[in-house]
């Protein structure tokens, strides 16, 4: 197993297309790292360039401190797992799983052993002399996978495996990719656009945005410090709240942030760092369960009263969600399913500003 | 449609197929006589004694046998070199991106809107210039260079609809770019490759024109097509017409037996050659 490090990457197509912008990041030796991002932000290129499958137009690339820039993918000592599986149609499952050994010149015995190991651990041995169309899309995927880890590579990498499955399948396989890691111990580099599987999967996770890198970090990271607006966008369901408004100093010192409407007060400990922003238009990102209902909370120092229309309710069993209007914005807040007010009923509700996060309005980058 | 909403259509199908049929029923019918028969009443059906021993004459002396091998020879030849050097251009042209792919196509296209009696002339005259006139060898090659650009275009245009993460597979997978050609494009190609094995079968085995000009200096080198024409004129007023019918009979056994072998690749072929050839 080995690390991968990717050194100011960029590749631009024909016709000036840049779908990858100086991209540098590193994945450490038997991590998970998940590239995440909007369709057509350069994610696939990204991972296609590790795999050798693109040329770079600039940057460099080590696979376990072996620069491969010029070196095909056949000799990288990758694997990959492709969106629509790639599975080879006029060859059964085995001779799938057992073609990259074979024209390694694996003997015949390890070839057998390997394909029917993988085979076990996928749960797919009775599939084996089977030909790909006669598959589901669940089996075909397990194939995919199959054909990666049969090599034993040093890298894998996987190019949305999911995203052809069926929303309840995808979460097992998901789980199941999970376990696979810890498994192997392998280096995975995994790409998806759906930020649920990037959370759930990722150990760390890389957030971009037309070919450009937003942000590094765990998932909890992302989740709780966003870099910038974008990140904050992204990362959670429903998306986070953005009101955008300006901020004023009271009498006593204290800062508030007002968008015309609603005024909500800030926590002293913001003083600092936002001191530069009085009287500046900036935007204010508040996440949908740092609304709270009051008929449960408790208001403390740092949660501020607003009012609100409710405008739709969506049950989602476990938890509920509402659409509000506050007259000069749109919110959504998640409440638990009790004590849930009715549409078009004017509601109070907790906003709590010590979780609030604030963004330049022209940068978009994160102020706290 | 119900049974019987059809009828009127099949009635009609087996109608069509019995006109389509009639002429072969009376060429296998008439190699079955003996000459006074077929003067008496040519168009009976049913031959009073069946004289098989026809067959025999036109293979030996005849020379169907002969033009026969040669037939065989040509088309078979022809046949592993159009598949094999055309099914590898459309590769490189369908699946690889070297720089000046797309014109080295439409080069080729450009040459299939000049009609082969239009080159046969100048052909004729490289040949002779290359000595490859009265032999096989030249015969194969003629005809070897006519089928390629439509079997090029087909084949290439095929392969473009086969998803490309399957290039990518196998090159991940560990495949050179002849191993990515045999093992993974070459198998999928199967449909196309056939349809261009029977295009370019039909073309040379009943190809006229190229194998008369090539063989005018030596009639042991006729094509069946060749030497039936040359059977029917060579006798001006007394044709043999069983033994004339026997020699027709023995060239379409193997487009028969081709045609049940590929049938399902026929209508397809056909289809793809008025579509894009
Ligand atoms: N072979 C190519 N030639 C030209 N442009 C390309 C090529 N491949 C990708 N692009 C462009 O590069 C950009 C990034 O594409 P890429 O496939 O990496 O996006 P992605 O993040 O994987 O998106 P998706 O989630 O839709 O798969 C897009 O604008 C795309 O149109
Ligand atoms: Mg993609």
């Amino acid at each position: 197993m080995a690390d991968v490090v990717l050194k100011d990457v960029t590749k631009i197509f024909e016709r000036n297309i840049i779908a990858a912008d100086n991209i540098s990041f590193e994945v450490k030796d038997k991590e998970f790292v998940v590239l995440v991002g909007p369709s057509g932000c350069g994610k696939s290129t990204t991972l296609r360039l590790i795999a050798g499958l693109e040329e770079l137009t600039e940057g460099e690339i080590y696979i376990d401190g072996r620069l491969v820039n010029d070196i095909p993918p056949k000799d990288r000592d990758i694997a990959m797992v492709f969106q629509n599986y790639a599975l080879y149609p006029h060859m059964t499952v085995y001779h799938n799983m057992a073609f990259g050994l074979k024209l390694r010149k694996y003997p015949r015995r390890e070839i057998e052993r390997r394909v029917h190991e993988a085979a076990e651990i996928l749960g797919i041995t009775d599939l084996l002399n089977r030909k790909p169309k006669a598959l589901s899309g669940g089996e075909q995927q397990r194939v995919a996978v199959g054909r990666a880890i049969v090599r034993k590579p040093k890298v894998f990498l996987f190019d949305e495996p999911l995203s052809n499955l069926d929303a309840k399948l995808r979460v097992q396989m998901r789980a199941e990719i999970c376990k696979l890691h810890s498994h192997l111990e392998a280096t995975i580099i995994y790409v998806t656009h759906d930020q649920v599987e990037a959370m759930t999967m990722g150990q760390r996770i890389v957030v971009m945005r037309d070919g450009v890198i937003q942000q590094i970090d765990t998932p909890l990271n992302l989740y709780n410090r966003p870099a910038n607006k974008f990140v904050a966008g992204f990362i959670g369901s429903p998306t986070m709240n953005f009101i955008q408004g300006t901020l004023s100093k009271d009498w006593r010192g204290g800062l508030s942030f007002s968008d015309g409407v609603i005024k909500l007060g800030l926590p002293r400990r913001h003083n600092r760092r936002l001191q530069s922003y009085v009287g500046r238009e900036l935007i204010l990102g508040i996440r949908p369960e740092d609304i709270l209902n009051p008929r449960f909370g408790k208001s403390t120092p740092e949660t501020v009263t607003i009012w609100a229309k409710v405008e739709v309710i969506e049950p989602m069993g476990n938890e509920t969600f509402l659409y509000l209007n506050t007259g000069s914005t749109s919110l959504v807040a998640r409440f638990s399913t009790t004590k849930i007010p009715r549409v078009g009923e004017e509601m109070k509700l907790m906003v709590n500003m010590s979780k609030c996060h604030f963004f330049d309005k022209d940068t978009e980058i994160a102020l706290l | 449609m119900g049974r019987f909403t059809r009828l009127p259509l099949y009635i009609v199908l087996v109608l069509w197929s019995l006109i389509c049929l009639y002429p072969l029923v009376w060429m296998v019918s008439t190699s079955l006589k003996t000459m006074p028969e077929v003067t008496e009443d040519p168009m009976a059906l049913i031959p009073k004694i069946f004289h098989w021993g026809n067959y025999l004459e036109a293979w030996t002396k005849g020379n169907f046998g002969t033009y026969f091998k040669n037939s065989l020879i040509i088309t078979v030849a022809a046949l592993f070199l159009v598949l094999w050097t055309t099914s590898m251009t459309a590769f490189a042209v369908a699946r690889t991106d070297f720089p000046g792919r797309r014109s080295i196509l439409y080069a080729l296209v450009i040459t299939l809107f000049i009609p082969a009696e239009a080159t046969l002339v100048p052909v004729f005259h490289i040949a002779k210039g290359l000595h490859l006139l009265n032999s096989l060898a030249g015969i194969i090659v003629v005809s070897v260079a006519g089928s390629q650009v439509v079997s090029i275009y087909l084949i290439q245009a095929y392969l473009r609809t086969i998803p490309r993460d399957l290039d990518d597979a196998a090159k991940i997978d560990g495949c050179n770019l002849f191993q990515r050609y045999w093992y993974v494009i070459l198998p999928l190609a199967k449909p196309v490759l056939a349809t261009v094995a029977i295009l370019t079968f039909m073309g040379t085995w009943n190809a006229y024109m190229l194998p008369l000009a090539f063989t005018m200096a030596r009639p042991e080198l006729r094509t069946l097509p060749v030497g039936l024409v040359a059977f029917q004129s060579g006798f001006a007023f007394s044709v043999n017409w069983p033994l004339l019918c026997a020699g027709a009979a023995i060239s379409i056994v193997p487009v028969i037996a081709l045609y049940v072998f590929l049938q399902r690749y026929f209508v397809s072929g056909i289809a793809a050659a008025g579509l894009k050839g």
